[in-house]
């Protein structure tokens, strides 16, 4: 099992945060919130087909909507393999971090 | 649902998205981006939401673009993989496409390089496009044109015409040079004599010393770099003293070598003034002679028509008498029109036209085969198809793999003409150089010319197999019919210029021959001549006996010129019986009474001059029947014949031989008997005794011509330059002939063998019913007979055309008769024949159960 990289790390947990509605716009908005950088969609898209490539997310393909210019939307999910590489990242982060005292 | 809501982002921006999205399909980002601008626009405002999507689409670009760059690369290393695999799959295929197109591609290239030589002449003068060559032309309507010009035009050009900028006056002849202090030995060097306007004229830049306004007065010499170089190595050369004909002439500068090919390429110039030491005939400024060239540079903007109006009868304004008018040439037409006779620009076109044609037929070869290739291809089609695979995508990886072909094949010839070019230079007596190629930009023309090539070769087989119905090749798995009459129709047409060419170089080749064997009228082996100085009877008489005393020599004549040399003419003849205002141009020839017996020509009629009679000198002459027959003189002998002044007697015809090439008719012709206008010497030397007869002749020298080093020119050699170009043409379509002949040839066994294969089960099942291997191949072979039996056919009067047309420009041809063109086709058709049943009968020997076994 690999470690992942802080990218990686905040859009499986978006992701899981976000639950049944994790598609596109909600997925940017609160990866802008969290990081508080503006996030050009080009640059998210290839994270996430990255993230699909490796098999940590699946794609789903939603009902069509008006607002979206008659397209459907496209709900990204977690997959087993994916919960499985964020815990593991979380049980190494914790391990690194158990012992620091306040840095400050 | 369905409604679309009611503020949509611009179109363009959103076309463009989609576009750049286009490859990647699975995220939904259009929908993505749609909702956020319908977001905003329904929160904050429509045009808040253009700024919006415009903006993000700016910044997403540079992240889409890189991608589908990487994906296109992805996608073109895949394509020249495949067609890399496809390549060594069919070894055989590819190295009949890759040969036969390096032939192709080789032959034009080495034409293509010698057509840029011959058009660049004169192109590396500055002015070049504004300096005339004045020439000569007689009665206008008589069409004698020859570029020499009275030595007083020159300085009367640049003094009383604006126009000119500036005029030189050129004499370009072979002299011998030597150091002064006898460093070297002597050296011919081509030496123009002229003044210090040529440089005002021509570009040469100066390397070092100086050229002064005096200049035109001084004994002194300027150099061209490499002639300095010969003599005086790396040291300057400037001051330095060289001796040309006695005179002691001072190095005054180095100029630049001519940067590219000029009909004036001389190695040094001399002062007009030291020519008028060494040659007494030569008169500096009179309006008398034609003696020297004179070159005008007008000044940019001028109208060349209207200035030649102005000068044409500069001549007749001070020789009221004369007959001549002036006519201006451009110098960029000196080197591609001649005079007189055919332009040497059409035998340029010729030889492009060649070029093209045998591209052509190399590229035929390529889609030919291509094509044939795609029955075996087609299930592959299918396949991909089936998987998926979009046409367009299909032709891009066709393309491929006509480009990696044509790619290698274009690399290949540049080897071959890097190679052949030492040959090719030998050939045509050209300085070719392959790095024409690449220099001023042209590379991008020729690295461009394996794409263009490739792409126009593949589009067609691209086309083709790209558009198999999967079904339809699944189920059959075969190719279809147009193809199939399409590549019929294209290996006639190739066959058709392979024909054209062979038979055109079969007729060249008879036409040459023809003129090598064509009785001249005299005899030309073991003929030699020179030039000699002016001499009195006595001292001839005298001169002749000392020469004629050595074995080795038979006898010694003297005339006014070499034979084959056209120019002294008149047309101030009269005749007994001639019609008022009848005109006739004749050709004047000195003789003597050794004349006739040294040059071993025949008499038809009378005698010809006899040394014991003294009459004969300058009161007699000889016609020849030519002359007889142009003067419509029923029984010339004994009849006048006059010059204008007194009336002399005919006292002889001799038979019509050829004084000049055989490109033009022999021309009426007049011997008289005049020994001080003969200063070219004939000699005719028993056979095996050259040697013993030169040497003889070098220890006389001194005596024939004291003011030249010794030289003696062979007259079979002045015949050989007569036909060079013939002989280079002859060779050079006998070459191309043959190259398309055997990329076509290859063409046939590359669709032989693919014919062969997909019939090898059908031999099979035939031999079992008990065909014979005969009966196979000749059914086969029949197919492919039939068509370059067409072939022929087409070829037959198109050939006939062009060798007609070609053999127009000679006086004398051979006969186009209907051997040539049989033994032409038959030759084609035999081998052709040969190559198809050979590759049939290997196929139609092998036994059937080899063949059948597998099913």
């Amino acid at each position: 099992m690999e470690l992942l990289t802080v990218v990686e790390e905040m859009l499986l947990l978006t992701v899981f945060k976000l639950g049944d509605n994790a598609y596109g716009v909600p997925i940017r908005e609160t990866v802008m919130e969290m990081t508080g950088k503006r996030i050009v969609y080009g640059t998210l898209y290839n994270s996430l087909n990255q993230l699909v490539r490796k098999g940590y997310v699946r794609t789903e393909r939603g009902e069509p909507t008006a607002a979206r210019g008659g397209r459907s939307k496209v709900f990204y999910r977690l997959t087993d393999y994916g919960t499985e590489a964020l815990q593991f990242t979380r049980d190494r982060r914790s391990a690194i971090w158990a012992d620091v005292p306040d840095l400050a | 649902m369905a409604n679309l809501p009611p503020f949509s982002p611009p179109s363009w921006a959103r076309w463009l998205l989609k576009r750049l999205a286009a490859y990647d399909q699975l995220n939904g980002s259009m929908g993505d981006f749609e909702e956020i601008y319908h977001n905003t626009a329904s929160r904050v405002g429509v045009s808040a939401a253009n700024r919006w999507y415009i903006s993000e689409l700016l910044a997403t670009l540079p992240e889409y673009l890189l991608q589908s760059l990487l994906w296109r690369i992805q996608m073109f290393r895949n394509i020249i993989k495949t067609a890399w695999r496809v390549l060594k799959k069919e070894r055989l295929f590819a190295a009949i496409n890759i040969f036969g197109l390096a032939i192709g591609l080789t032959a034009s290239l080495l034409i293509f390089l010698w057509v840029h030589h011959e058009l660049s002449y004169e192109r590396h003068h500055a002015h070049a496009d504004s300096i005339y060559r004045v020439i000569t032309v007689k009665d206008a309507v008589q069409n004698v044109r020859v570029p020499v010009t009275p030595s007083a035009l020159a300085p009367q050009l640049v003094s009383d015409y604006a126009e000119v900028a500036a005029a030189c006056r050129v004499r370009q002849t072979p002299q011998s040079l030597q150091r002064l202090d006898e460093k070297t030995s002597q050296m011919r060097v081509q030496v123009a004599f002229s003044e210090r306007a040529l440089f005002d004229c021509f570009t040469h830049p100066l390397v070092e010393g100086r050229m002064d306004a005096g200049w035109d007065q001084t004994p002194s010499i300027i150099l061209t770099v490499n002639t300095a170089r010969r003599f005086f190595g790396d040291a300057s050369a400037v001051g330095e003293m060289l001796e040309l004909q006695g005179q002691r002439l001072s190095v005054a500068a180095v100029v630049e070598n001519a940067a590219g090919p000029s009909h004036l390429n001389f190695e040094a110039v001399v002062p007009l003034a030291v020519l008028e030491r060494i040659d007494h005939r030569y008169d500096g400024e009179s309006w008398a002679g034609l003696t020297l060239w004179t070159y005008g540079r007008l000044h940019e903007g001028t109208n060349a028509d209207g200035f030649e109006a102005k000068t044409q009868t500069l001549i007749q304004a001070h020789r009221p008498e004369s007959e001549y008018v002036l006519q201006l040439q451009p110098l960029r037409d000196i080197h591609l029109r001649a005079l007189e006779g055919s332009d040497p620009i059409s035998t340029i076109r010729l030889y492009a036209g060649l070029a093209l044609f045998i591209l052509i037929v190399a590229a035929i070869n390529f889609i030919n085969l291509s094509t044939a290739r795609s029955s075996r291809r087609c299930l592959e089609v299918g396949l991909r198809k089936t998987l998926g695979a979009r046409q367009s995508e299909l032709m891009m990886q066709f393309q491929g793999e006509a480009l990696l072909q044509t790619g290698i094949a274009f690399g290949l010839a540049l080897l071959l003409s890097a190679l052949l070019l030492p040959e090719f230079n030998a050939l045509t007596g050209t300085p070719l150089k392959l790095d024409v190629l690449v220099s001023g930009g042209r590379w991008i023309m020729v690295a461009a010319l394996p794409f263009v090539l490739g792409g126009l070769a593949g589009l067609y087989p691209a086309m083709v197999l790209s558009a198999f119905k999967p079904r339809q090749v699944m189920h059959k798995g075969g190719g279809h019919q147009f193809s199939h009459h399409f590549r019929q129709g294209l290996v006639i047409l190739q066959f058709v210029l392979s024909l054209i060419l062979f038979i055109g170089a079969l007729g060249v080749a008879r036409q040459l021959q023809y003129l090598q064997n064509k009785p001249l009228g005299f005899d030309a082996t073991r003929l030699y001549y020179t030039e000699m100085q002016p001499m009195a009877p006595e001292g001839f008489e005298a001169l002749r006996a000392a020469l004629t005393a050595h074995p080795a020599i038979v006898s010694v004549t003297r005339t006014n010129m070499p034979l084959l040399d056209l120019g002294f003419e008149t047309d101030h003849v009269f005749w007994e019986g001639q019609q008022p205002g009848e005109k006739v141009n004749v050709q004047i020839r000195t003789a003597d009474a050794a004349y006739l017996n040294t040059l071993k020509m025949t008499l038809s009629q009378g005698r010809f001059f006899e040394a014991e009679r003294g009459v004969d000198q300058g009161q007699s002459c000889v016609l020849n029947e030519s002359a007889v027959r142009t003067m419509g003189l029923d029984d010339p002998v004994g009849k006048w014949f006059s010059f204008g002044e007194e009336q002399i007697r005919i006292i002889g015809v001799v038979r019509d031989f050829h004084h000049h090439s055989m490109h033009t008719a022999i021309e009426p012709l007049v011997f008289v008997h005049w020994p001080l206008y003969s200063r070219t010497l004939f000699l005719r030397i028993n056979p095996g005794q050259r040697e013993a007869a030169m040497a003889h002749l070098r220890s006389v020298w001194p005596r024939i011509r004291p003011d030249a080093p010794f030289q003696v020119r062979s007259f079979t050699a002045a015949l050989d330059a007569l036909y060079r170009n013939e002989r280079h043409t002859a060779t050079l379509v006998w070459w191309l002939g043959g190259l398309a002949v055997l990329v076509a040839c290859l063409g046939l066994v590359g669709l032989t063998t693919y014919t062969v294969e997909t019939v090898r089960k059908e031999i099979g099942i035939r031999k079992v019913m008990g065909a014979t291997a005969r009966g196979i191949v000749a059914q086969i072979t029949g197919k492919y007979v039939r068509w370059v039996m067409l072939s022929i056919g087409i070829s037959w009067p198109l050939s006939y055309l062009m060798l007609h047309g070609w053999l127009q420009g000679f006086a004398y041809r051979t006969p186009l008769s209907w051997d040539l063109f049989l033994s032409g086709g038959a030759t084609i058709l035999v081998l052709a024949a040969l190559t198809v049943s050979a590759l049939v009968l290997r196929a139609a020997l092998v036994p059937p159960v080899k063949t059948l076994r597998c099913e």
